[in-house]
């Protein structure tokens, strides 16, 4: 579970977020909704202490992890809290030294496992995707921005952590690849129980894929009724 | 400023932290040391012929008043290997690789590539800067001995053609002026100059604001400051080394 109170963070000269409080409950899909530049993606990296919060109380699995950010002694902690969480990045933020077997490879490093068990993990995962094997060598700027995005999803997804935040996994995919993308992160978390926060401005992964749906205005997050037509909250 | 180099103390402290991690992964080591030898051997190269044949050309100058020709190598040699070729070709790699490692990192963190190594929980700090510190501290050294070789070489052939100074001179003045505590002097402030390049591009890179307009500040401020600790500890290494 993830539960967050009281969260605030502005940036000099910009209030983003205030006095924030949410829950994800174990194996729920929340959208985190609201207009761009809202502060979206700023929430999703306040959780994991990407960026530090000004104020608040957030808490993963048991874990009071604000108290772990505000002390870079504690990082070792912070991060084995971290090694449950996938994130697929708004620009993919794939290593652009790395080729893709390498950068998924990473997401694994933590585990120990031998070489072949890795190697067997990169494939299935490129091809749960919709990727062939031969991207493996590759690096990210021979790759189009939506198969960047699939590799990224493939390695958030790798090492399956309980918690995965979606930012935006859908923009820059062709049709096809929404659809494949919006049944896999259904089938993800009804199959290995995953948590899923989903920050989306893709109406038709919302609806799909929604469940718990909180929407993002006047720098608060508000939950909101399943009932309510998506699209009105943006009026 | 007193803030800044506790900033920069405690970052550089907390990347060798990560020294068990990084051992255990020498191919960041190797890949590091690859990428910041190929970035600057044309350069160098070219930086240290060139400084050779000026070397020459002042000290021949200098012997219209009377002195012995092997003086070109005696005080040619020293001139090169105590301070020019250690100081001039630590400036040169902190302006070709200390600005492109602020600007890599730099980027990184601006993409997000940062933050995605974060959060699969690995140290970024220990993963990217470590392995450049390291790097910097043997190669910066290399360099140096190489750019020696090459001015040395390139003062000899200048000083023949322009001065027509035998090259046997220059070997004898060189052979019975220089002495070991020379070379060593300017090696040794090599490995130090090494680890701030290292160390300061990195921070740059680590700190750089959001984008290309934050990170051309970073690697701006990255330069300046590699260069002035670097002409700062010059100046305590002589100081020390090579007082009379
Ligand atoms: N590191 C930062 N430094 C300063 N300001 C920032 C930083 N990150 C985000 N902001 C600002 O915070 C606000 C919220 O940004 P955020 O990226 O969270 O929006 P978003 O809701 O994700 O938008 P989008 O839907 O376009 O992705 C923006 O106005 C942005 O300019
Ligand atoms: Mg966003």
């Amino acid at each position: 579970m993830i539960k967050v109170k009281n969260l605030s963070k502005d940036f000099p000269r910009q209030k983003v977020l205030t006095d924030i409080d949410f829950t994800a409950k174990d194996g729920r899909r929340v959208l985190i909704l609201g207009k761009s530049g809202s502060g979206k993606s700023v929430f999703l990296k306040c959780i994991l202490g990407l960026l530090v919060p000004d104020t608040g109380y957030v808490e993963i699995d048991g874990t009071d992890v604000s108290a772990l950010m505000a002390k870079p002694r504690l990082k070792r902690k912070l991060t084995r809290v971290r090694q449950n969480i996938g994130y697929v990045f708004q620009g993919s933020a794939l290593l652009d030294s790395l080729t893709v077997e390498e950068n998924i490879d990473l997401a694994l490093e933590f585990k120990r496992l031998k070489k072949s068990e890795r190697d067997r993990i990169i494939n299935e995962k490129l091809k749960l995707v919709g990727l062939s094997s031969k991207v493996r060598r590759k690096y990210p700027q021979q790759l189009s921005g939506g198969m960047k995005k699939m590799v990224a999803i493939a390695r958030a997804i790798a090492s399956e952590p309980k918690y995965i935040f979606y930012d935006e996994p859908t923009t820059g995919l062709d049709p096809a690849m929404v659809v494949r993308i919006t049944k896999l992160i259904i089938e993800l978390s009804e199959r290995l129980d995953i948590t899923s926060l989903i920050v989306t401005h893709d109406m038709g992964l919302a609806r799909r894929a929604g469940q718990d749906v909180y929407f993002l205005k006047n720098y608060t997050l508000s939950r909101t009724k399943k009932s309510t037509r998506l699209e009105e909250l943006y009026e | 400023m007193i803030r800044d180099l506790g900033r920069y103390l405690l970052f550089t402290f907390r990347a060798f932290t990560g020294m068990g991690y990084v051992l255990k992964r020498p191919r960041l080591i190797l890949k590091q040391i690859y990428y910041l030898g190929l970035l600057s051997l044309p350069v160098i190269s070219f930086t240290a012929i060139f400084m050779g044949m000026v070397v020459a050309l002042m000290v021949t100058y200098q012997l219209e008043v009377g002195l012995p020709k092997f003086y070109v190598g005696a005080t040619g040699g020293r001139t090169i290997l105590i301070e020019l070729a250690p100081v001039i070709i630590s400036l040169i790699v902190v302006a070709r690789v200390g600005s492109n490692i602020t600007a890599r990192i730099g980027t990184m963190k601006v993409t997000e590539q940062v933050d995605a190594l974060e959060t699969m929980g690995i140290n970024s700090v220990h993963y990217l800067a470590l392995p450049i510190f390291i790097a910097g501290t043997i190669v910066v050294p290399v360099l140096v001995i190489y750019g020696n070789l090459i001015s040395l070489v390139a003062a000899a052939v200048s000083a023949k053609v322009i001065a027509d100074i035998p090259i046997a001179d220059y070997i004898f003045g060189l052979r019975r002026y220089v002495i070991l505590n020379d070379v060593l002097g300017g090696m040794l402030k090599t490995i130090l100059f090494g680890l701030i390049m290292g160390s300061v591009s990195s921070y740059y890179g680590f700190r750089s604001e959001l984008g290309a307009e934050g990170v051309g500040k970073a690697v701006t401020q990255s330069v300046v400051t590699s260069a002035a600790l670097i002409m700062i500890f010059d100046f305590i290494v002589a100081f020390w080394v090579f007082r009379v």
